[in-house]
């Protein structure tokens, strides 16, 4: 399980510090696709216990010490995603296509009302929000669900290091 | 016995996240700092959310409902639009003018040219990892005598624009807040009219700025295109930095004052390098001793 751990968080960090140097300027209308993202919603959706929420807790930290969000917020943001997409594992198995849109997608909606609750409850002095009226918001969306089938595809090639027990065990 | 392995495994599943969800709003509450305004702010989130539900269908109707009005009057504000245009086309044509004649009456009247010290000039290495916040990252920190709050400036076009604050600053890096984030605040004044106001940004660099508290009497001399500056009245940004320019003015029928949009100064998508400016609170000192011999005078 730490094994796990530790390498998801490993990767989300590469992931999230990509998206600080290389991705700053975005991949399409300046918006950056949220690949750590990605990474938490597959380790989260593939593991039996909550190495996902957990990993989701540790790239938080580290995006927040990238990013100039408070300490916390970011990690708040990664566990709600992870925690549904470990719940949805019950619910549906995984395919190569639909499922991962679905899951980058509804991932990325999740990570959203995250950030209006967070910013509802503890007010816009320190924290800010994704609009849902903002097109950039649906673009992450929208390009988070188009990166999932590859990305996922990728990180099944590598499940002996992502994946402490497998699901259907 | 398998059944009790499964339920340990659920409550684990289930709990964790919990754990850690309660963590984070812990961590993000003591460096917020608003621990103690949390159930005040969970009550007031709640109403202001039920708020904005209402507000939210209310608009929608209204919106409906008058939208066919709206078609009518689109007609006569596209007029009052073009004739503005025109007036924008003619302060175009003599802006250049009006900078050399400015520049030569400061010379006359002896008046000094606001030099502002460079602490240092810096590249920008790193972005927000998110969408969310907007942050730049620049190579230069604590090691060369970089600080929090410190005033960040760009030159572009000949213009030095006002650009950001420092946020946070490392060894050797440091977080730069730009004007377009939404937690940025800036004191402003237009550089014709001299009316004060307080600059915030949207959170997008391709939104306007927004400048706030200008009375509605002192907003009716205010001009597409007027030129806003820092106006020097904090202890962080020197004077007669350049803000942006007045792209649009609001006047609300609810408020006493209008709100006015602004086109950044400066194009921070093509922003590579951004210079630091000494920390100098005397500057908003000399600034304020300026406004009360005026007021004195007066």
């Amino acid at each position: 399980m730490i094994k796990t751990i530790f390498a998801s968080t490993f990767l989300s960090s590469i992931f999230l510090i990509i998206q600080t140097t290389w991705l700053k300027n975005g991949l399409f209308w300046g918006v950056i696709p949220d690949f750590a993202l990605l990474v938490i919603l597959w380790v989260a959706y593939s593991n039996k216990e909550s190495q996902g929420a957990i990993s989701g807790f540790l790239a938080g930290l580290v995006c927040d010490t990238l990013s100039s969000s408070p300490l916390g917020y970011f990690s708040f943001l990664y566990v709600i995603p992870a925690y549904a997409a470990s719940l949805l594992k019950h619910v549906v198995s995984m395919d190569a296509f639909f499922i991962p849109v679905i899951l980058g997608f509804a991932g990325t909606l999740l990570k959203g009302f995250a950030s209006i609750f967070l910013l509802l409850l503890l007010g816009p002095k320190d924290i800010s929000a994704y609009a849902l009226g903002d097109m950039h918001f649906w673009v992450e969306a929208v390009l988070n669900g188009a990166f999932a089938p590859l990305l996922f595809f990728a990180l099944g090639k590598m499940r002996a290091l992502f994946v402490t027990r497998k699901v259907t065990e | 016995m398998p059944q009790k392995k499964r339920s340990r495994g659920i409550s684990a599943t289930h709990g964790i996240p919990i754990i850690l969800l309660a963590i984070s709003l812990l961590l993000i509450s003591i460096s917020t700092k608003s621990i103690l305004r949390l159930p005040g702010n969970i009550a007031s989130a709640l109403a202001g959310g039920t708020q904005y539900l209402f507000s939210s269908v209310g608009g929608f109707v209204k919106r409906t409902v008058f939208s066919i009005r709206e078609l009518a009057d689109l007609r006569s504000q596209y007029d009052a639009l073009a004739e503005k245009l025109k007036s924008y086309e003619t302060l175009e044509r003599n802006y250049a003018d009006m900078m050399s004649e400015n520049e030569r009456l400061k010379e006359q009247l002896g008046f000094a040219q606001n030099i502002t010290a460079i602490k240092a000039s810096s590249r920008i290495i790193a972005k927000d990892p998110g969408n969310i916040f907007s942050s730049y990252v620049i190579d230069k920190g604590l090691s060369s005598g970089l600080e929090k709050n410190m005033a960040v400036v760009a030159f572009q076009n000949g213009i030095e624009g006002l650009a950001g604050k420092i946020l946070d600053s490392k060894h050797s890096s440091s977080i730069v807040l730009p004007v377009f984030d939404q937690r940025f605040f800036v004191s402003a004044r237009l550089s014709r009219t001299r009316a004060e106001g307080l600059v915030n940004g949207q959170g997008n660099p391709d939104d306007a700025l927004v400048m706030r508290y200008i009375s509605k009497l002192n907003a009716a001399e205010i001009q597409i295109g007027d030129m806003v500056v820092t106006s020097g009245l904090d202890s962080i940004y020197p004077a007669d930095l350049a803000i942006g320019r007045v792209k649009e003015i609001q006047l609300p029928e609810y408020s006493s004052s209008a709100i006015i949009l602004l086109e950044p100064s400066l194009n921070f998508s093509k922003l590579e390098y951004l210079f630091v400016l000494q920390k100098d609170t005397d500057l908003a000192t000399s600034a304020q001793t300026v406004s009360d011999v005026k007021a004195k005078e007066r």
